[in-house]
């Protein structure tokens, strides 16, 4: 992995590029990083897609922001204490959570709103994420600091570029692990509750008062869209990666009117960035082209493709209330 | 039973009802009268301050848990872009009891399109909800309503925004509901023609219960007491009322 300051270089680029214009099969067949980025993000994708039709019905698409930006701070956490491999996903992944849990909280809280609550959580992380960050080289001048970075035998942390925008190479075996656990949950927790978040989504207060745990669901949601972000923050960034959260569900509804045909649709647009955006990446990777950015970038086209698309079809989801 | 949101202003004070079982209640107030809090009180998403609530013998709560209450709130959130066919929106409340591994019983598959037929929307089965008018939006969710099979069937404000023939349309098919499902209604409205269409028996309520009994009895009196009341309720709360819009609907 590249280290903290480091400028992010592909060790893999200037033999490739002297030799010829190589295809994204050969990465895909030579590079472990390549492939390992792949299966991630296809896992990825998938439980991004199912959520983001949740995420664009309930407008959450501000959350996803909160929550993606608050993985920051257990970044930056596990560079200052040198955790590596899957503990320190596990921080990661433990930062998104109590994110999610504050901002479902505060949501509830008098004088606060969703928005207040994203508001001060997101800030709060960056700000926490760049101060523990900075703390690490100022530290490293006292001996006890550097023994305790050798008794973790902490590797050199990641570039920030990578942090922000994503990077192929910093997704790994735990990556695709950690990948495959989170769709196969997402996809499986969906279903189990599929009845009363159906209900949730579609009319909150009906579903209240039928006694639904919308507190309870709501909380789920919110733990989802963490485990996403958390997991998937490495491939595309963790400013980029809340698009994977709100993009395949909105290109979905743009022309879909039946619930099975809008989740396939999303899935394969959310496929489709993913899988394009990582040949892009790799493609034009004499650009240094980062794949949050590609994936965004494949996504948008696929949703300006879809609202043109749209607009040729009847005039749908207009309510008669306006 | 008594509640308040602020401890200044009560907004129900001494309230003693019963409701028979299988009976029509039309509960009548002006705007600010207490009436949608007395809903949410009835639903468990309110608790009394003083007193206590019982739902055929129940907690609010649990009675919404075990499927008793059906509830068609005044202004829907529902999300309109939802991409849902009429038929799903129906079965939404009537499926929450079936276990997750299981899939819909085809006695309950029926039932829901008995609803929709009820309610005269079965033809439109199969089209997605956005596309509906507010009207038969209105009567997909009565039918959701009712293909969950409550034991109460709470209607706050059903006529808010419908037209004159669109008003006797729903008068007509609560009295439809009540003859052929025999269920405990409780209708909501600050228009007495609504509740004298439907109900049979009335509530009028403004900060307490000043009159329950026959629709007979809600005299000009009883009106000029109840919105008297809510001119000096509001007055002493920042003076924002309109009285007249709810005396004008009574007219």
């Amino acid at each position: 992995m590249p280290g903290v300051g480091e400028t992010f270089s592909n060790p893999f680029t200037e033999s490739r590029v002297a030799k010829h214009p190589v295809t994204t099969l050969d990465y895909l067949t030579e590079y472990a990083f390549a492939r390992e980025a792949l299966i991630a993000g296809v896992f990825v994708a998938t439980a991004a897609a199912l959520l983001s039709t949740v995420v664009v019905l309930k407008r959450l698409a501000f959350v996803g922001q909160g929550i993606s930006h608050s993985a920051f701070a257990g970044i930056g956490l596990a560079v200052l204490i040198g955790l590596s491999g899957i503990w320190s996903e596990v921080l990661i992944l433990a930062s998104c959570f109590a994110a999610a849990m504050v901002i479902g909280s505060m949501g509830r809280v008098r004088g606060g709103g969703d928005d207040t609550a994203i508001g001060i959580v997101l800030a709060g992380a960056m700000g926490l994420g760049f101060l523990l960050l900075s703390l690490r080289q100022p530290l490293r001048r006292y001996e006890w600091y550097e023994q305790w970075l050798a008794a973790m035998d902490a590797p050199a942390p990641i570039g920030l570029e990578s942090i922000l925008f994503g990077s192929l190479m910093t997704v790994g075996p735990e990556g695709v692990g950690l990948s495959i656990v989170l769709a196969g949950v997402i996809v499986a927790a969906l279903w189990w509750w599929r009845r009363p978040m159906l209900l949730y989504v579609f009319d909150e207060t009906v579903a209240r008062s039928a006694g639904v745990p919308v507190a309870r669901l709501r909380l789920l949601l919110l733990l989802m869209l963490a485990g996403v972000v958390a997991v998937g923050m490495k491939l595309a960034g963790v400013v980029l990666i809340s698009a994977l959260l709100v993009i395949p569900g909105a290109i979905g509804l743009q022309f879909c009117r039946r619930l099975g045909p809008t989740l396939l649709v999303s899935w394969a647009a959310a496929m489709a960035g993913v899988t394009g955006g990582i040949v892009l990446s790799l493609e034009l990777e004499q650009f240094k082209l980062t794949p949050g950015a590609t994936i965004v970038i494949v996504l948008i086209a696929l949703y300006a493709l879809a609202a043109w698309f749209g607009r040729y079809t009847s005039g749908r989801g207009q309510s008669p209330h306006g | 039973m008594s509640f308040r949101y602020n401890p200044a202003v009560p907004v129900l004070e001494s309230i003693q009802l019963t409701v028979p079982a299988g009976s029509r209640l039309g509960i009548f107030g002006p705007n600010g009268g207490g009436k949608s809090t007395m809903l949410k009180l009835i639903l468990g998403l309110l608790e009394p301050e003083q007193g206590s609530i019982r739902v055929f013998g129940q907690s609010p709560a649990r009675a919404a848990r075990q499927g008793w209450v059906g509830y068609l709130p005044q202004r829907s959130e529902a999300v309109w872009q939802a991409p849902l066919t009429v038929r799903q929106v129906a079965a939404m409340q009537a499926q929450q009891h079936v276990e997750p591994w299981r899939s819909l019983p085809a006695d309950l598959a029926r039932s829901i399109d008995d609803m929709l037929d009820l309610v005269g929307m079965r033809h439109l089965a199969d089209r997605p909800i956005g596309e509906l008018s507010g009207g038969q939006q209105q009567r997909v969710f009565i039918a959701r309503a009712l293909a969950a099979r409550p034991r109460l069937l709470i209607f706050d404000e059903p006529t808010v925004g419908i037209d004159a023939e669109g008003r006797d349309r729903f008068g007509r098919l609560l009295n439809t509901i009540h003859k052929t499902l025999k269920m405990t209604l409780l209708l909501v409205s600050h228009d007495l023609r609504v509740i004298m269409d439907g109900c049979d028996a009335v509530a009028v309520l403004s900060q307490t219960l000043h009159l329950h009994g026959s629709a007979e009895g809600v005299t000009p009196e009883v009106l000029a007491e109840v919105f008297h009341h809510d001119i000096v309720g509001h007055d002493r709360s920042g003076g924002q009322s309109r009285p007249s819009a709810g005396l004008s609907s009574t007219e």
